[in-house]
């Protein structure tokens, strides 16, 4: 049983800016399209489909907010926040679901972090995820270059009861695409992809 | 007659915005995948967004070379709304430029207009 967190991405960009990023592995996959209207605001429509929760799939419109970010000359942090609201279906039940989530990162152009915490409401239910990941670029790239890095990333889902998830993977971006490809420690294939326009 | 004529295009010229490279700092620029969003701020100043756009993660700086008049202000706002904040604007006058080619051009015009005048 596999659930993990999806992309890291910042849950709102610049103004004018559209996001849509993808997460697939073989339990879950999760979808999202964002517009920021401000580099503060951000509109998102996502669907989420946990296969070993019931089959549990959820359509979700909600907003982020960029509550502080902390410009440095070399590095950058970032807080954010996130509500959404929808209808969800599984094996089960259906009807209304809500997601909050809190997420933060810090990177520099050799070394990102970031931390999030998702918080899932539906039909009297609440599952919690927690993930955290730690990125290592082994040079530096500039606009127009390929930009690679190794990246770590840990997961815990409350209402599954699993153990620390821990997989590595490799991220790349280039231009205005970023696509990641990892596997757990546990033989799961994990692929991301997000395009910024 | 020509003379006035000569003037008029100058003035016309002159009103003219004159190239200029602008030269902003801005810290905290580590992304590459994020300052997409500068250069979608920018795009309609410029000819050519990807010639003349040149953001350095380095030396975290970003340069635009344009003709239009795009003041402090402007600039800052659109870098915030690219997500970024500006610490400081250098403006480098392109001596270079058509539009100062042609200026220098039609001022030797009216200076020879005004010497066969004064003959």
């Amino acid at each position: 049983m596999m659930i993990s967190s999806g992309a890291w991405a910042h849950p709102v960009i610049y103004k004018g800016g559209t996001v849509y990023w993808g997460t697939f592995m073989p339990q879950m996959n999760i979808q999202r399209l964002s517009y920021s209207f401000t580099s503060s605001f951000a509109l998102e429509f996502h669907t989420q489909n946990f296969r070993s929760i019931d089959s549990y799939r959820d359509y979700q419109l909600g907003a982020n907010v960029l509550l502080k970010k902390w410009l440095f000359q070399n590095s950058q942090g970032n807080l954010y926040l996130g509500g959404y609201a929808g209808y969800f279906n599984s094996n089960l039940t259906e009807g209304m679901a809500y997601h909050a989530m809190a997420m933060g990162d810090w990177e520099s152009r050799n070394v990102y972090t970031a931390a999030s915490v998702d918080s899932y409401f539906y039909s009297g239910d609440s599952a919690f995820r927690y993930s955290y990941r730690l990125g290592l670029a082994p040079y530096t790239a500039d606009m127009g270059e390929l930009q690679s890095w190794l990246v770590f990333k840990i997961d815990y889902f409350k209402k599954l009861n699993t153990d620390l998830m821990v997989t590595p993977m490799l991220r790349f971006f280039y231009r205005n695409v970023l696509w990641e490809i990892g596997s757990s420690l546990s033989g799961d294939i994990f692929l991301t992809l997000m395009v910024h326009y | 007659m020509k003379k006035l004529f000569f003037i008029f295009v100058i003035l016309g010229f002159s009103s003219s915005v004159v190239a200029e490279t602008i030269k902003a700092h801005v810290p905290g620029m580590v992304c590459p995948l994020c300052l997409v969003g500068i250069q979608k701020q920018f795009k309609k100043d410029v000819e050519d967004p990807k010639r003349d756009i040149v953001l350095d993660l380095e030396n975290k700086t970003v340069t635009i070379y344009t003709k239009q008049n795009i003041s402090d202000n402007k600039i800052k706002k659109k870098i915030k709304d690219g997500g970024y904040k500006v610490q400081s604007i250098e403006r480098i006058p392109d001596q270079n430029s058509d539009s100062d080619k042609d200026e220098k051009k039609n001022k030797k015009n009216v200076d020879k207009e005004e010497k066969e005048n004064q003959k």
